[in-house]
Order: structure tokens, then C-alpha cells, then sequence
């Protein structure tokens, strides 16, 4: 499903030139569930910010299924990221002025799904989530692993097939955050791809597969469990 | 889509309460202003457009100069000829009217007295020219027969309460006039205003058509209006060609066909008012562009913080036309809500603004179209202005940027804010500037010593007395505790007129002078200064009566006048001179007097001693005015029982000289003012901001150690050099405008720098005190709380 080949990108001030990605290689199978570690700074969230199609790289390729993306203009990666990938925080990101409704409801709102079937929608999956009764609250009004809970809601509610986790669990204790990596191994096993950066050894475990990273390059790959692709990579 | 745009606009509205309101505040009040300035624009602008022949009525302005006069003489009134003639000798004049103000009259209803400052005669073909609504009586013919009288539905209800007026008798002036007609109030923007419009038939005037004196306002209306310079030339052709022998003399009349439309703003019916048109018309501009601009601002200053969402909904696939739509629409509920309780606001201050002004202004000056349109307008241009910007550059982001919250890159539009910030402060220090210097320029007029003394002088038109009974009149006057002195003359101080030349005896040739026939108590009773020689006297004026060959004038020149002929004041007493044919001597010299508005330098003028030129008494009275008029009044009556007596104050006809001023200043004071207001409103909004945003900076440096002093001035450091920018782009620039309106007085203050650091002072004033307010209150704050919530 994505695979990446001597993937660069810098960050330049007036003075230094900071390498983020140093010619990072790697591929991610569809229904696999990746965590990428490593120490603060070795270019994970810039990674998932360019596998997220949120940045774009400054040297090398990155396919997404099957296709080429990495000179993609800022209107053709909303568009691609609009109907394949749900995001997940660590700060949850959630938009304090609307309601858990209707913040879940938004990424059908901009892929132009029609009011009733996006109730239809929204709906079922706050059910799944079990945050139904809270679809009246504002962000603000509720706890951090419900606000997370919600904000796991709006990154599927759209049926990604993938699902990019930046630390998850970061921002919670550690029974809201079992219950997040719970529901994150639920919809993988339902099919969904996931990536998700963590500095948690804990939380890394319900991966199949960890890359781990230093300076903007891979340093070893431990696989966890034997993932048997569902479909044949080509 | 566009409710939930709209939905977040209003739940961000409610949220971030205080610049919510403060830029609410500010546009509303922008919107206030610039509907009043606006409606008294337009009420200027629309002058007479309302009647529905308006772009073919002209009116006629007549000027006329004697062999004698350096330059001719441009009067508003016209002979009583001139209206008929024009109808009747040239076919492209369909109608022709005569309008004269018949003005302070009694008026005698069922035993009850009225006293009338506002008829007015015309033919009857006023209701053809013109459009009048009428509410009774017959709008064709109303004024076709002689005592018949319109009345204004107001005098109506005045008159008869709820009783029909129509059919009615009214005693005027003794004689019993019919009311033929009632129409409604005059439009406030009608250049006709009357209470009363009575047939002109009812006056003598009607029976002959003369050209000699000139006391009518004659309007023509045109078969077409393309044709009206040339009706113009033809008609003065036909005078020229009347008065062959005068012209030849060396005598010119002329007369100016003007557009009704152009009329109002035409520099003789109102002076400077078309410039001071504009200046205000800017104001009207500027004021909502500096609520606009607050409005941009604050909703980029706290747009920022909304980066976050920005940044979600980027992820979240939103592309950025629907970002720049949300924050137009956000814009727009805000502007909305600005429009509305303005409009309303400008409703209800209206009568304030025309107590303020003396006017009498209606919203109904708009046309309703127009009013619609101006408020979209209003609205788009705001909205874009407003809401564009932010949206333009908060969109741009990158979602991963966005999303870090990292503002740095923002520094772009800070600055343009504060560019914005200069500009606001820049218009807000010219308009101090102004505001002051026109204030000490209209006082210097009001208070300078112009050489004589205008106050309790009452000045009565004697209204065609005999000589002998003006000098009886003048002698019961006398008799009065409350009366000091009177005098006569042709002219007031205020309308001195009339181009004459004066030569020495022996000289060449002579100078231009302006010249009053006056009586031998007029120097007194105006308290002029005589610097050499000595006041006239009886026998100065008794000189005058015998044959016209052994006549011997006595003169008093003007200090300008003895030194344009060559001589010191003592050196001219005595010498021989010779005006239009008046020969005589200078008995006296004056000090320089102003006998004109201060526009205009002061002239050479020449007063000489008369019997019979009485068409002003002068009145000075003293003590309790009320009860000097009541005895004037009486003394009137006695001698004129059938005429009512027609007065004014000589200083207020002297204010009057400057009233668009006086009208402008007023209403520049009042709006400089504002946008001070507005423009400290957006200072504070920023303020409050910046210091939300420096929070965690304020914290660490007062953990630090930071005193009260050291983080006020650095939040206030940096508004304060903005200020200070403003102050250098202002300075010049007032100066210049300021300077330019002053060339327009003759007499004028100099170099009024110390108003400049005034207003600079006035400025940074309030703009320290709006900083600190915020910045103290940031500066105290335990900075424990600031760094917890980071």
C-alpha cells in the first residue's frame, strides 16, 4: 500500500540545515499495523506528516497505492487525503466550537457526503465508540480519553484505509489509553492499514511490525507478528 | 455549508466576547457616522433634484457694475422684470417665476397673533415651475388671484388646529387674504422654504416691471434644457440692446442662467460648502475605514489562535476556498449585526445631529434604492476588507504547519497590522490637527478686534421711511433709557458694498474704493477709532443739502485707504478729493475696519457724510435687550402702524458670514472625536491580544524578575513607536491641509505649531492610557497561572 524509497526532507533557517529524512526506505502492507519509534527529533512526525500527504517530501518517492504522489500540488493531496486516510493526535485536535457531532461529522462534510446518510453515518460510529451520548457536548466538557475516543470516531467515520496515529496515548492515563489502542487493534483487524508513532514500548506491542528511527533514517525493523497480507503484493 | 459557516460564526462570536464587541462597537459607530455624514451629503448633494422639472429650472444671478466700479457686483436677487420678460420675448422659456421674501408679517387669525419670519410671494407660476404636494385645494390655479395664500400644513395645524384651513381668512398686514391651498412641509433639501406663499399679485411689485432695483429671486424653466446657454446669451443680448445709452456709459449687466441643480453648491449661493462637502464626505470614508480596519485586526490578531482548526480542517480535506468562505461569513455576521443596530443608531441620533448642526435632515434624503445599495456595498467592501485578509493569509497554510500552532510565520500580516495601525493613527492626528486649528481659526474671527464694535447693535430696515420720518423715528428711539445711540445708513458693516473711485485733487488718477453714504452718528455708534482728524458732525450733513454745484462732501477714510492714496492719516486731513462726481475733503481717518467676512483683505473705504441715504437704522442699545426690542416695536408702530418691522442682530449677520464654517467645525469636532474613539477601541483590542499571546513570555520574565514597569513598557513599547510614526506622516500632512484652508482667509492665525504638539500630545495621551489599561493588568498577573496553562 505505501512505499517509500530514499524519502529526504530538510528544514532550513537562515543559518542551519536541518536533515529531518535522510534517504528513509520502507514499505507498509494493506492491513498491516505499523508503530514507528524512536527518540524526540529522529523525524517520526515529519514522516507521518508526509505518509499523511500534509507535507511533501524534498527528494526521493512515495507511492500510495500504486501511484506516485510525492510532487502532488496542495489541492491533489487534500483531495487524496480527504477520501483514504483518518489522522489521530496526540492533542486530539478536536475544534472547540463545534459539538462531538459535529466535529465527527466534518470530514463527510468536505468529501460532500448528503446531510441525511452523513447522520446515518456519524451516528453508527459514535455508537461504535460509545460516546453516543455525548454527541450534544462540546470538546471541552469532556475527558481526555473521550475526547480522544471522539477523535478516533472522526478519523474513521470517513472509512479510511489508512490510519495515521501521532502518540495516540500520549495525552492520556493508561486505562483510556489501553482503551484507544484497544479500538485502534479493532479496526485493524477489521482491515483498516495503521501507522501510528509512539515513544511507548507498551503501546508498540499491539503493532505487527516496529520501525525504529534515529537522525531521519531507520535503524532496525523488529516484526512482532508474521503479517500475512490478505491480498498479494504486487 | 453556509449554515454551518454560519454557526461557527456566531458560537465564535459568543466565545471570544471582548473583541467580539469591541470590533462591533467600533463598526457601529463607524456606521452611525458615515449614515449621518452620508444623509447630510446627500441632503446637500440632492438640493432641489426632488422636483420633477428640476434639470430645466434655472435661476437667475445678476451682476452689474457702473462706469466707476473696478469690478462688478454679483447679487442673488434680480429685478422684478426679469421673469417676465424672459417669458414673454423668448420661446425656449416655457415659464418664468418671481419669488420675494415677504418676510415678518402679522398675521391675525380669529383675534390671535402670529408672528410670520417666513412668507414668501411668487407668481403662479411657482406651481408649475416647482413640484408641491398638495393636501387641499386646487394645485393649478391656488395662486391665480391677488390675497390668496398656500399654507404649509404645519401653519395649517398652527393656525386652525384639526379644522379644515382650505377657504379660510387670515388677516395679514391688515388685509384679508384667503387660504387657497395646503401643502406639505418643504422638503428639508428644497432650496424654497416658506411657512406662507402668498400670490404675488397681493404686492405693488406685481404692477410694474422695472429694472432698477433688484429684490426678487427669478427661477425660469426651459422648454429644454440643452438650450440654456443660449437663452442666456440671447436674453442678455436683448438687455445690452435694451440699455444701448447705458452700456455705452460705461454701465454692464449681466446675467448668469445657473442649473437649479448646480445652484446649491454654486460658490455664490454657499460659498466654501463644496469643499467642506468633501472634506467631510473623507471623514465619512475614513471613519468606517478605520472601523474596518480594527475590524481586520482584531480578527487576524485572533484568527491566529484558531490556526489549530484551521489546520484540522485542512487535514480533515476542507480546501481553502471553503476556509476563505467561512471567515468571509464570519466577517459578514459581524458586519451584519454592525449595519443593522447602526442604522438604527443613526435613527435615533438624528435629531441630535441636526440639533448639533441647526439642519433639518431626514433619512428621506435617500432614495431607497440608494440606501439599499450603499448598506450592500457597505457590507461586501467591509466583509472583503475585513474578512478577506485573514482568510487569505490563514488558509495558505500548511496543514502541518497549522497544525503546530506555529505562528511565526504570521509575522507578514503582523506587520501590515501594523501599517494599519499607522494609517488609523495618521487620519486620527490630522483630524486633532484640524479640528483644532480651525476651531482657533473660527474664535480669531469671532474675538479679533476688526476695528469696530458689532455687539447690541440692532439693525432695522426702514422699509421705504421718508427722511423726515427716519430722523423723527431716530429722535423717539433717542428717547428710550434703553437705547444709547442711533445711526443710518445705506449699508451695514456686514454688506458694505458698492465699487466706487476716489482721486486726490491734483493726482493722475484715482483708486478703487468701497464706499457707504452714512449718517453723522454711524462712527460713534459703532465705536470705530479715529486716528487723525475728527468725526463728522450736523453740519457735515446738512453741507450735502444745498445746490448740487456748491455741494461740499466730508469723507472718513479707512488707514488703507490714506495710505493706497499716498498719505499717512495725518497727512490726509484735509486734502481735497473727489468721488464719482462727490467733491470734498478727508475729514477723518479710522483705524482699518473689517466691513467684510474675514475671507477678504481689508479694502479702501471711504465713508461720507449724507441727508438722505437711510435705508438701515442702527440701533445700539443697552441693559435688558428684550426690553430694548419691545420699545423699538413700539416705536415702529407708531410710526409705520401697517408694516411690520423687519430686524436682525449686526453680530449675528456677522456670524452668519461664516456659517458653512461654523457648520463644518461643529460637526468636524464632534466626528474627530470618533474616530479617536474607534480608533483607540482597535488599540485596545490589539493590546489585549498581544498580551493573551505573550503570556507565557510575561511569566518567564517575571519569574525572572521582571518589575511591574519593565513588562507595562514592553507590552506598550512597541504600540507607542507605531504612535510615534503616525505623529511624523501626520504633521505634514495637516499642516499642508490646514494650510490650504487657511489661504482662504484674508485674516488668519499664523503658524499655529504649538497646536501640532498638542494634538501629537492628545495622541500619545490616549493611546498610553489604552495600552496601560492592558498591559498593568497582564503585568500583575501571577505568572504561576500563566505558565500552568501552557
Amino acid at each position: 500500500m505505501i512505499k517509500i524509497t530514499d524519502l529526504e526532507k530538510y528544514y532550513a533557517t537562515e543559518e542551519v540545515r536541518t536533515i529531518a529524512l535522510n534517504k528513509l526506505s520502507f514499505q507498509v502492507q494493506e492491513g498491516e499495523f505499523v508503530a514507528v519509534m524512536g527518540p524526540s527529533g529522529c523525524g517520526k512526525s515529519t514522516l507521518l506528516n508526509i505518509l499523511g500527504l500534509l507535507d511533501d517530501p524534498d527528494g526521493g518517492s512515495f507511492i500510495f497505492n500504486g501511484i506516485e504522489v510525492a510532487g502532488f500540488n496542495e489541492r491533489k493531496r487534500a483531495d487524496l487525503r480527504k477520501h483514504n486516510i483518518g489522522f489521530v493526535f496526540q492533542s486530539f485536535n478536536l475544534i472547540d466550537e463545534l459539538t462531538v457531532f459535529e466535529n465527527v461529522e466534518l470530514p463527510l462534510i468536505y468529501t460532500g457526503v448528503k446531510p441525511a446518510e452523513r447522520k446515518k453515518r456519524v451516528d453508527e460510529v459514535l455508537e461504535k465508540m460509545q460516546i453516543m451520548h455525548r454527541r450534544k457536548h462540546f470538546p471541552q466538557q469532556l475527558s481526555g480519553g473521550q475526547q480522544q475516543r471522539v477523535a478516533v470516531a472522526r478519523a474513521v467515520v470517513n472509512n479510511p484505509k489508512l490510519i495515521l496515529a501521532d502518540e495516540p496515548t500520549g495525552n492520556l492515563d493508561s486505562s483510556n489509553g489501553n482503551e484507544v489502542m484497544d479500538l485502534l487493534t479493532e479496526l485493524n483487524e477489521a482491515g483498516t492499514t495503521i501507522i501510528m508513532v509512539t515513544h511507548s514500548e507498551h503501546d508498540a506491542k499491539y503493532s505487527h511490525r516496529i520501525i525504529r528511527m534515529l537522525d531521519g533514517q531507520k535503524v532496525t525493523e523488529n516484526v512482532l507478528t508474521e503479517y500475512k497480507s490478505k491480498t498479494l503484493e504486487v | 455549508m453556509f449554515r454551518n459557516y454560519i454557526k461557527i460564526a456566531w458560537r465564535s462570536l459568543r466565545k471570544n466576547t471582548l473583541t467580539s464587541s469591541l470590533s462591533l462597537a467600533g463598526l457601529v459607530v463607524g456606521v452611525i457616522s458615515f449614515l449621518l455624514l452620508g444623509t447630510y451629503i446627500l441632503n446637500e448633494l440632492r438640493y432641489d433634484r426632488f422636483n420633477e422639472k428640476a434639470d430645466r429650472i434655472v435661476y437667475v444671478n445678476y451682476s452689474y457694475k457702473s462706469p466707476s466700479d473696478a469690478e462688478a457686483t454679483i447679487s442673488r436677487y434680480t429685478p422684478t422684470a426679469v421673469a417676465p420678460v424672459a417669458k414673454r420675448e423668448f420661446f425656449e422659456v416655457e415659464d418664468a417665476v418671481r419669488v420675494y421674501k415677504y418676510d415678518r408679517r402679522e398675521v391675525e387669525i380669529d383675534g390671535k397673533n402670529f408672528t410670520e419670519r417666513n412668507m414668501i410671494l411668487a407668481d403662479a407660476s411657482i406651481l408649475n415651475i416647482f413640484s408641491f404636494d398638495f393636501l387641499n385645494g386646487n394645485s393649478k390655479s391656488a395662486l391665480n388671484k391677488p390675497n390668496a395664500v398656500i399654507l404649509t400644513q404645519t401653519t395649517a395645524t398652527r393656525y386652525f388646529g384639526a379644522q379644515p384651513a382650505l377657504g379660510k381668512s387670515v388677516v395679514i398686514n391688515d388685509n384679508v387674504w384667503e387660504v387657497t391651498g395646503v401643502i406639505e412641509d418643504n422638503l428639508p433639501y428644497s432650496s424654497l422654504q416658506f411657512d406662507l406663499l402668498g400670490s404675488y399679485q397681493s404686492s405693488k411689485r406685481a404692477e410694474r416691471e422695472i429694472w432698477n432695483s433688484a429684490n426678487d429671486h427669478s427661477y425660469l424653466l426651459l422648454k429644454d434644457a440643452q438650450q440654456r446657454t443660449q437663452v442666456e446669451q440671447k436674453f442678455n443680448a436683448f438687455v445690452q440692446k435694451e440699455f444701448e445709452e447705458d452700456f455705452q456709459a460705461g454701465f454692464k449687466m449681466h446675467f448668469d442662467f445657473v442649473p437649479l441643480n448646480e445652484d446649491h453648491l454654486s460658490a455664490e449661493a454657499s460659498g466654501n460648502l463644496k469643499t467642506y462637502l468633501f472634506i467631510l464626505g473623507a471623514l465619512a470614508v475614513l471613519l468606517l475605514t478605520i472601523a474596518a480596519i480594527n475590524f481586520t485586526n482584531l480578527m487576524t490578531a485572533k484568527s491566529v489562535e484558531r490556526l489549530r482548526e484551521i489546520g484540522v480542517r485542512k487535514v480533515m480535506g476542507a480546501p481553502r476556498k471553503s476556509l476563505i468562505a467561512q471567515f468571509l461569513t464570519e466577517a459578514g455576521v459581524i458586519i451584519v449585526l454592525a449595519i443593522m443596530i447602526g442604522t438604527l443608531g443613526a435613527l435615533a441620533l438624528l435629531p441630535t445631529f441636526n440639533n448639533l448642526t441647526g439642519l433639518n435632515i431626514s433619512l428621506a434624503s435617500w432614495d431607497w434604492s440608494y440606501f439599499v445599495i450603499t448598506l450592500v456595498v457597505l457590507l461586501c467592501s467591509t466583509t472583503l476588507l475585513a474578512g478577506g485578509w485573514p482568510a487569505l493569509i490563514l488558509s495558505r497554510f500548511k496543514p502541518a504547519t497549522a497544525l503546530k500552532n506555529n505562528t511565526s510565520s504570521l509575522s507578514k500580516s503582523g506587520s501590515v497590522r501594523k501599517l494599519l495601525i499607522v494609517f488609523q493613527f495618521t487620519v486620527s492626528v490630522v483630524f486633532i490637527i484640524g479640528t483644532l486649528v480651525a476651531k482657533r481659526q473660527l474664535d480669531y474671527i469671532k474675538d479679533t478686534d476688526t476695528g469696530l464694535d458689532r455687539s447690541n447693535v440692532v439693525v432695522v430696515d426702514a422699509n421705504g421711511m421718508s427722511q423726515q420720518t427716519v430722523e423723527s423715528f431716530k429722535n423717539a428711539l433717542l428717547a428710550s433709557q434703553s437705547i444709547s445711540n442711533v445711526t443710518t445708513s445705506s449699508h451695514t458693516p456686514v454688506d458694505m458694498q458698492g465699487g466706487y473711485s476716489i482721486q486726490v485733487n491734483g493726482q493722475e488718477s484715482g483708486i478703487s474704493i468701497t464706499a457707504a453714504p452714512v449718517d453723522k452718528d454711524y462712527v460713534t455708534t459703532l465705536d470705530m477709532h479715529v486716528i487723525a482728524g475728527s468725526n463728522f458732525n450736523e453740519t457735515d450733513k446738512m453741507q450735502v443739502k444745498v445746490a448740487s454745484e456748491e455741494r461740499t462732501y466730508a469723507f472718513m477714510l479707512n488707514e488703507t485707504a490714506a495710505n493706497k492714496l499716498g498719505f499717512t492719516p495725518e497727512e490726509a486731513i484735509g486734502k481735497a478729493v473727489n468721488l464719482n462726481g462727490r467733491a470734498g475733503y478727508v475729514k477723518g481717518v479710522l483705524q482699518d475696519f473689517n466691513f467684510v467676512s474675514l475671507h477678504q483683505k481689508i479694502t479702501p473705504v471711504a465713508l461720507f457724510a449724507e441727508y438722505d441715504w437711510s435705508a438701515k437704522v442702527l440701533i445700539k442699545v443697552q441693559g435688558n435687550t428684550a426690553q430694548a426690542l419691545s420699545e423699538i416695536q413700539q416705536v415702529w408702530k407708531a410710526f409705520k402702524p401697517d408694516s411690520a418691522i423687519t430686524y436682525s442682530f449686526l453680530d449675528q449677520d456677522y456670524q452668519n458670514l461664516y456659517e458653512s464654517e461654523q457648520r463644518t467645525a461643529k460637526i468636524l469636532n464632534v466626528f474627530a472625536a470618533i474616530t479617536i474613539l474607534i480608533s483607540c477601541l482597535g488599540l485596545f483590542g490589539l493590546s489585549v491580544f498581544m498580551a493573551a499571546q505573550r503570556k507565557k513570555e510575561i511569566g518567564i520574565r517575571k519569574v525572572l524578575g521582571a518589575s511591574i514597569a519593565q513588562i507595562t513598557y514592553l507590552l506598550s513599547i512597541s504600540f507607542l513607536k507605531l504612535i510615534v510614526i503616525a505623529l511624523c506622516v501626520a504633521m505634514p500632512l495637516a499642516w499642508y491641509i490646514t494650510t490650504t484652508w487657511l489661504q482662504d482667509f484674508a485674516y488668519k492665525i499664523s503658524d499655529p505649531y504649538e497646536l501640532y504638539f498638542l494634538a501629537g500630545g492628545i495622541a500619545i495621551t490616549i493611546a498610553l492610557l489604552t495600552l496601560s489599561i492592558q498591559a498593568i493588568k497582564a503585568a500583575i498577573a501571577n505568572p504561576v497561572k500563566s505558565l500552568r496553562t501552557e
